[in-house]
């Protein structure tokens, strides 16, 4: 079967995606942008569920290539978009360059203005960066807490950076008015077409025995390396290709917002996506989208209803989910099934035994 | 003269300024099931940290094959043919119990080759003889996490074995284990034996006496005695270190 899925499942994957595929023809232009956003945001959950989910490495800095890949293109975006309107941009490059006294387009920046270069480039300029990160951290045995303070303090220092160089970046009012692929439904099928794709990819990782090996290092990483896998190689591998998909959620997201700023690059979203894939559940995937639609979508319903207490709704929802749901809403549902199976087929104990948290930290 | 496939050579570990191995000298001979006793703190656990790559010796070499391992990296020393199994059971809680021992399983080690493997019948084949051996037919498709902690110990045992080593290092295979589960593991470990070198440590004498050939006692990091069950049983100086008891199979 297809990527792993029973016959069962797979027809509820296609009900799904033929959904939401169909969503344009009823939904209206308002909510179809929103839901491509959010798919968006999917992509970049399902990145976060492949290395927190199946590897254990608590990443709070995913954001950075998501951010990166939204960057490049928005920047790409903007200085064709300058270049052929002239009237309102006087000298053809961008306002916020001008406005920070550059008279040109810096000579390194010149490849960007063509897309078919700039979005390629980000994601994998986004791969190299993720590589270089995860070989210096993972090869260096710092995982657990430390390795998410060490992916916090790359958010934050990217999201200094861009603040900082204004003048290349648009600074703290991030990249505006560069055209956008908003209401346009070719574009938002595309968005769906590669969120299908990388749900694929993950389900096809994680179900191999790549991906076993992956879950076994979330169990115990020091167990595996006496097992003798290089632990740090797995880790490399699965962060790099994690933070490729960011980078290329973060491009598809910058082309359909038309806006784009330090918040999609700092901590804030990266602590957001965690949120997304606790909530949804952590090692399922199809809590990836769960996590983000369910949470985005009643931020977004209850904003246009409640002028400041959808707030704390939203907040209210978080905490019952992780107090009553530690497994995120879709693994409390795959547990209780797998019981149930397990019972039927006379093999689960009568009593249910105490869940048991994948550890940060080998125990040994 | 036997061939070894394990020397410990003037072996010294300090721990911020405690001595916990001290100048030891130990072999292991190829094919041998040797059995290594001793009080608390003697330094056994630490040993097989040092022989696995966890820890590096202050001072000594350690030879594998004739081949020198100490400080070099865990999944090279597991590579050259030695696995083991950790004091505290352990095993991945949330993977079936299929899966974890076909994460153990030998071959696959890379990550690119790992990416498009698939368990073949053959590996499933290994897989199932193994579970027989442990015992766990009937508990494959469970989660590790609903095992008892006797099956935990076996499970991990069934991994070790799955990982096809050439010497095994089993920390206290028996720790938690009723009479009959202490029995089984020992017929267990001598059927493993027959195949490959295996190191127990082990506190549980009357275990000890049902597998052991030979028996090496530490104390505070130096071999105190080696020879047989009986020897050790009856030797005065390992009997003064288990608490002045005029025998150690009265040891707990």
């Amino acid at each position: 079967m297809i990527a792993g899925l029973s016959r069962k499942h797979l027809f509820f994957v296609l009900v799904v995606i033929a959904a939401l595929a169909a969503f344009p023809y009823f939904g209206g232009d308002f909510r179809m942008n929103q839901l491509g956003l959010f798919l968006c945001f999917v992509m970049l959950a399902l990145s976060l569920d492949l290395i927190w989910g199946f590897t254990g490495i608590l990443s709070l800095g995913n954001a950075v290539y998501f951010g990166g890949g939204a960057y490049f293109v928005a920047m790409s975006l903007k200085l064709k978009y300058a270049a052929t309107n002239p009237a309102r941009y006087g000298s053809g490059i961008p306002d916020f360059m001008e406005w920070n006294g550059l008279t040109e387009v810096p000579v390194w920046m010149r490849p960007l203005e063509s897309i078919w270069f700039a979005a390629p480039a980000g994601v994998l300029a986004m791969g190299l960066l993720a590589f270089v990160f995860g070989f210096i951290t993972f090869k260096r045995h710092i995982y657990g807490v430390y390795c998410a303070v060490i992916t916090l303090a790359e958010s934050v220092i990217f999201e200094e950076l861009i603040i900082e160089f204004q003048a290349y970046t648009g600074g703290f009012n991030g990249i505006t008015d560069y055209g956008s692929f908003s209401s346009n439904t070719t574009f938002y099928w595309i968005i769906l077409a590669v969120t299908v794709f990388f749900f694929w990819l993950a389900r096809k990782i994680t179900t191999s025995h790549f991906g076993m090996i992956l879950q076994s290092i979330r169990e115990n990483e020091l167990r595996s390396e006496f097992f003798g896998f290089e632990v740090a190689n797995y880790k490399i591998f699965v962060f790099t290709v994690a933070a490729m998909m960011s980078a290329v959620a973060g491009g598809l997201y910058a082309a359909l917002n038309g806006i784009i700023s330090h918040q999609e690059i700092g901590p804030l979203l990266s602590i957001e996506g965690v949120i997304w894939v606790a909530v949804g559940g952590r090692g399922t995937l199809i809590g990836s989208f769960v996590g983000p639609i369910l949470i985005k979508g009643a931020e977004s319903l209850l904003s246009e209803q409640f002028a400041w207490m959808w707030g704390l709704f939203v907040g209210l929802m978080f905490i019952v989910i992780v107090v009553f749901m530690p497994d995120g809403i879709v693994g409390t549902l795959l547990r209780r099934a797998r019981r149930r199976r397990a019972l039927a087929e006379g093999r689960a104990p009568a009593y249910e035994p105490a869940v048991v948290q994948a550890e940060e930290t080998p125990t040994v | 003269m036997a061939s070894y496939i394990l020397e410990v050579r003037d072996l010294v570990n300090t721990v911020s300024g405690h001595t916990i191995i001290d100048h030891l000298e130990f072999d292991i001979e190829e094919g041998e099931l040797r059995v290594l006793v001793g009080p608390n703190g003697a330094g056994k656990t630490t040993l097989i940290e040092i022989i696995t790559g966890r820890y590096r010796p202050t001072q000594g070499q350690i030879l594998f094959q004739g081949q020198r391992i100490d400080g070099r990296p865990r999944h090279e020393i597991y590579r050259l043919g030695i696995s083991r199994k950790f004091q505290v059971p352990t095993v991945y809680d949330n993977l079936t119990v299929f899966e974890n021992l076909s994460v153990a399983l030998r071959g696959h080690r890379q990550v690119f080759s790992s990416l498009f493997y698939r368990i073949d019948a053959r590996g499933a084949g290994q897989i199932e003889a193994v579970l027989a051996q442990i015992n766990l037919l009937h508990r494959a498709k469970d989660e590790a996490y609903t095992l008892s902690h006797g099956e935990k110990q076996w499970l991990e045992i069934g991994m070790v074995v799955a990982s096809d080593p050439r010497l095994m290092l089993l920390d206290e295979p028996t720790t938690g284990m009723t009479r009959e589960e202490t029995d089984k593991t020992a017929r267990l470990i001598r059927e493993i034996a027959r195949t490959r070198s295996v190191m127990v440590v082990e506190h549980d004498m009357s275990f000890v006496r049902q597998i052991a050939n030979r028996i090496t006692v530490l104390h505070q990091g130096q071999k105190l005695a080696e020879g047989s069950v009986r020897e050790i049983e009856n030797n005065p100086r390992v009997a003064e270190v288990y608490l002045g008891r005029t025998k150690i199979s009265a040891a707990p």
